[in-house]
């Protein structure tokens, strides 16, 4: 694939071109699905956020400029839909107080060693479907979207020192989780 | 604590061109799309695309311009095949040399580039076509090259299109059909080959907006040599077919330079005005709520774009017909405003309406202004840390009793008559907020004066 092509299909998008969206849809429709669904592991809602996602991006073709990354650029879309998503849902609010699992967590002292190998995406994966949804979300912002804490606190509504500090128990939390399925299947 | 970014780091590592296995559903996105399309955005995109076609019309009657054409849009829609130029280039050095070129499009000619003659009406179909000032050629045209030219290809039957070449510096000009030049090209030697091409150099739009990338092409230069593009803003490239993104209005010539690989040679070519860029509108938007309740507001939307002729609201991709909404509390709404200006240039701003109510504000449901020193006074707790302006307001219905936007001056359920609030009454509070990156929140929600 090269650069003219996506570039090509860019401007066919903007034109309105069906060949060419359907062209970028197939192109990034996986690469988009993987994006949302570090958000929830509900491949059902996934699947609405990416839909969604892909609409907004072909509605607002227009809003893409040239000058970033176009894959950047959706990325950037999908993220905020999947946020949206997340806070309109009413099982996900927001608010990340009540997360009794992690209370239990948060408290034992961070392990200061390495991980010690590599993991796998379901196991990440996995680890991070055990964090609250607010938790989680400032997690896969701050780590993987490379959201700084002042974005966060504004995309999610909350203060600069509250991601902060849901940040660093969701770490602390997912490095737990990992390690401790790693010595269970160690045990086994 | 490097060996913690070392952990995430990889946990990013494994995500890195992560693409599960999955399917997309084609047949719903068409679905929607066509549900968008078929919607209040297909008006909007309908009516953005004849105003710009009203816009750029009325352009290139007032300025009187020597070529202009539609957006890159309105190309496609009609067909262009690429840009025309009309000129004989045949090097004085290289007598059996012939260069020969036309569009495929009408041709339009300027004669000797005067804006005057600038054909619109009709003529806005053939907006592929732009006029090359031919003193600014760097190359000219031989009268025995033009003589073999008109003995062995046919030319065109319109004579205007040959007199109104003539009339610049060029001694003559013709024309011929899109499939005689591809005869022609055979028996055409490099020099000729490349000279046609020199003369056959393109732009994917003559008329764009800043911030549009233009591709330049050298039609039938299928040989091995170097290029040189001088984009006329300082932009250079040696690509045969590069792409260069205008971000300021302006006139720009354009310079193509290229060499053969046997006789090295360079021929240059440049053609003034070939592109002409038009100003972006600069959108900027506003909201304020003026009227809520605990479940819903009403938004009015303020567009305060400096120079836009004409423009679109869209709430979650939806077009609006006036600038005020009604929206549930809670609930994050996307807006966009689509200006767009007398050239037809679009601009997009984006912002989030944020509504909340007392769980996101972190606000108390009830609380006793006694004195007793026990739930006293009223503020929500998300102001305690939060870093930009605020402003909170207490609602007797109609009525503003109280404002503040001060953590240390609570509602203490004093009222602005100098009374006290009732027991047992429920007052409306507002609360609106603005971070320091400018994104405004509102919050509403009730409060009940409690006796206990």
């Amino acid at each position: 694939m090269s650069e003219n092509e996506v570039r090509r299909h860019i401007e066919g998008c903007k034109n309105g071109n069906r060949l060419s969206q359907q062209w970028i849809f197939d192109r990034y429709y996986r690469l988009m699905f993987g994006v949302c669904l570090r958000y929830t592991n509900d491949t059902d809602r996934v699947q609405d956020m990416v839909q969604e996602g892909f609409l907004k991006v072909f509605t607002n073709i227009e809003g893409y400029t040239s000058k970033g990354s176009f894959e950047g650029w959706m990325r950037r879309i999908m993220v905020n839909t999947a946020i949206d998503a997340i806070r309109k849902h009413k099982a996900d609010r927001m608010e990340a107080t009540e997360d009794a699992h992690l209370e239990v967590l948060v408290g034992v002292e961070e392990e200061e060693e390495e991980a010690g190998r590599d993991f796998t995406v379901q196991e990440i994966l996995d680890a991070m479907e055990q964090l609250s949804p607010a938790y989680r979300a400032v997690f896969n912002l701050y780590v993987f979207d490379n959201y700084s804490h002042q974005e966060i606190a504004e995309k999610l509504g909350i203060s600069v020192g509250a991601s902060k500090s849901n940040f660093a128990k969701a770490k602390r939390n997912v490095k737990r989780i990992l390690l401790g399925e790693h010595e269970l299947k160690v045990a086994k | 604590m490097s060996e913690n970014l070392n952990w995430l780091d990889q946990l990013k590592k494994t995500f890195n061109g992560f693409e599960p296995e999955v399917v997309g559903d084609w047949t719903r996105m068409e679905r929607e799309l066509d549900a968008a399309d078929a919607g209040t955005s297909n008006d909007m995109a309908r009516r953005m695309r004849n105003a710009q076609r009203i816009a750029a019309g009325a352009t290139a009657i007032a300025a009187g311009m020597a070529f202009w054409v539609m957006s890159p849009a309105l190309i496609e829609e009609e067909g262009a095949e690429g840009v025309g130029v009309a000129t004989v280039a045949a090097d004085h050095e290289t007598d059996d040399a012939v260069s020969e070129l036309n569009s495929s499009a009408p041709s339009l000619f300027s004669p000797s580039g005067g804006p005057g003659d600038m054909v619109t009406s009709e003529g806005a179909r053939t907006s592929n076509t732009f006029v090359v000032d031919l003193p600014s050629l760097t190359v000219k045209a031989s009268p025995v090259a033009v003589e073999t030219v008109a003995e062995d290809l046919p030319t065109s039957h319109d004579e205007a299109e040959t007199k109104t070449t003539a009339a610049a510096s060029a001694e003559h000009a013709g024309s011929m059909v899109h499939d005689e030049i591809e005869n022609a090209s055979r028996i055409l030697s490099p020099e000729a080959k490349l000279e046609a091409a020199l003369s056959a150099m393109t732009a994917s739009v003559q008329e764009a907006c800043a911030g549009t990338e233009v591709t330049f092409a050298l039609n039938g230069l299928d040989q091995e040599g170097s290029v040189l593009w001088n984009f006329g803003d300082g932009g250079f490239s040696q690509e045969m077919a590069p792409t260069h993104t205008y971000n300021d209005p302006g006139s720009y010539d354009i310079t193509v330079s290229v060499r053969a690989p046997g006789d090295g040679m360079i021929r240059t070519r440049t053609v003034e005005n070939m592109i002409v860029v038009r100003p972006k509108p600069e959108a900027e938007m506003n909201w304020e709520f003026f009227d809520a309740t605990s479940n819903e507001a009403r938004v009015h939307l303020i567009n305060e774009t400096e120079d836009a002729s004409s423009s679109t609201w869209l709430l979650e991709q939806e077009g609006l017909n006036e600038a005020e909404v009604v929206l549930d509390i809670p609930g994050a709404y996307h807006v966009n405003l689509v200006a767009s200006n007398k050239f037809g240039c679009q601009d997009i701003a984006v912002e989030d309406i944020h509504l909340g109510s007392r769980k996101e504000a972190i606000a108390p449901a009830l609380f006793s202004p006694d004195g007793d020193g026990r739930y006293d006074t009223f503020m929500p707790l998300m102001l305690m840390d939060f870093e930009g302006e605020w402003n909170l307001t207490i609602w007797d219905g109609d009525v503003q009793v109280y404002e503040t936007s001060k953590t240390r001056q609570p509602w203490r359920g004093d009222l602005a008559n100098g009374g006290a609030a009732e027991i047992g009454k429920q007052y409306t509070w507002k609360l609106v907020t603005q971070t320091p990156m400018g994104e405004k929140h509102l919050y509403v929600d009730q409060v009940l004066i409690d006796g206990e």
